[in-house]
């Protein structure tokens, strides 16, 4: 699970780790939008549960 | 190609740095501290990392075991196995080191003119016979090779000369260029014969042992040397300041548990947070990765000025870059305000990541 901790980073719940949103180079970005993409749950800055279609918009605006 | 010939290879990209495996000599663990790893852990010393699809308690630990190195070598990592596992076809245990395209990028590999590359490394395991890796990139290119151990407990020398892959599409940039996978159990479906390039993906060589078959077994390994050439040249041992800021471009930690050391310069936001920022110590192979540990209760950072003091509940990233990263600290009580210096808390840890 992931959670939007800022514009520019990701929070990965499971180990307490922040990944950079802006390097398409980070391998845990890579992971990150893999696993989304796939269904892993997102998280909004509040907490929220984001629905898929709202994921597939934020997706789009990364790198 | 003549000894001369390949001498004046290796001198053409300079003999300081022929060697293309960062940390090869094993000596440097920032992650682990020289503790052991196991099943889904942190890397045993920088830039080697061990990946397994089973969980048969194995361990793998810088200088495990106690054995003596080889001579000029101060440190090795060593794999124990756990219990008796008969690996399933598409099982693998491995340790693999990466190389940025960056650093490969004058073997011209995926065009005519690819070089032929040596690799080298002294091994010693427990289990006698046949044993195998593979080089490989991202994009489905292996190379599977072997070497066998005559006797078991005694180190061995080992020389591989792979020639350079004329197909494929290999990284020149600040992705993974060549990975290097030492197969310690790989099931049927991950191995081919030794000795030519496949367009496909395995992790070993056919006929290879299986160190997860015997309960206890040991492999060691130490003294990595990746060149240009045919010739494997005596390994190159760099300054340990060197060697350190060589890793630094992928993983570092600026604590590491020491209570009192004071590890950033810290501003003070208000009554509700503040702000710290980090320099990475060189400049990271890309933004990296912010992770946090030993965060659970109590106070996690302190900072202090002229005696007075604030503790932080809680830690955040929020920005990242090559060459610094930011993070945010929700006070959690004190008598702190303005701006001072942050120290750590012992068992806390921050662990900053640009790991291929």
């Amino acid at each position: 699970m992931y959670k939007i901790a800022s514009k520019f980073m990701v929070e990965r719940l499971a180990d307490y780790t922040f990944i950079p949103l802006t390097d398409p180079a980070n391998t845990d970005y890579q992971t990150f939008k893999r696993e989304v993409s796939e269904g892993v749950e997102l998280q909004d800055a509040d907490g929220n549960v984001m629905t898929a279609k709202d994921v597939k918009a934020f997706l789009k605006t990364l790198p | 190609m003549t000894r001369a010939a390949n001498l004046a290879e290796a001198a053409g990209s300079g003999f300081a740095f022929r060697n293309r495996i960062i940390n090869g000599d094993m000596r440097i663990a920032q992650a682990s501290g020289g503790a052991s790893s196991a099943y889904g852990g942190v890397y045993p010393v920088d830039r080697f990392r061990p990946d397994a699809s089973f969980n048969n308690s194995w361990t793998i630990q810088k200088n495990a075991g106690g054995v003596t190195p080889p001579s000029g070598f101060t440190d090795y990592v060593g794999f124990t196995n756990g219990t008796a596992y008969t690996v399933g076809s598409t099982d693998n245990l491995l340790l693999s080191h990466a190389i940025e395209g960056f650093n490969i990028a004058d073997f011209g590999w995926g065009t005519a003119s690819a070089k032929t590359i040596t690799l080298s490394f002294w091994v010693r395991s427990s289990i006698t016979g046949q044993h195998g890796g593979v080089v490989a990139n991202n994009n489905g290119r292996t190379y599977p090779f072997s070497y066998t151990i005559p006797s078991a407990n005694t180190w061995a020398y080992i020389t591989i000369t792979v020639p350079g892959d004329t197909s494929g599409t290999w990284a020149t940039n600040n992705a993974m260029g060549l990975r290097i996978y030492f197969g310690l159990a790989e099931g049927s479906s991950n191995v081919a014969a030794a000795g030519s390039w496949y367009a496909g993906t395995y992790y070993g060589a056919s006929g290879s042992v299986s160190l997860a078959a015997t309960a206890g077994a040991t492999w060691c390994i130490t003294g990595v040397q990746l060149e240009k050439g045919t010739v494997a040249t005596p390994f190159e041992f760099r300054p340990y300041g060197t060697e350190l800021a060589l890793c630094q471009r992928y993983y570092w930690e600026p604590v590491n548990s020491s209570q009192g050391h004071p590890i950033a310069s810290l501003v003070y936001g208000d009554a509700t947070y503040s702000t710290v920022s980090f320099k990475n110590p060189v400049t990271m192979r890309t933004s990296p990765s912010v992770s946090f540990s030993g965060m659970t209760g109590g106070d996690f950072f302190t900072t202090m000025n002229d005696g007075n003091y604030g503790n932080y509940g809680s830690i955040v990233s929020r920005l990242s870059s090559p060459d610094y990263f930011a993070c945010r600290l929700s006070w959690g009580g004190g008598t702190f305000t303005g701006s001072g210096n942050l120290y750590g808390q012992t068992g806390r840890k921050i662990m900053v990541s640009a790991e291929l």
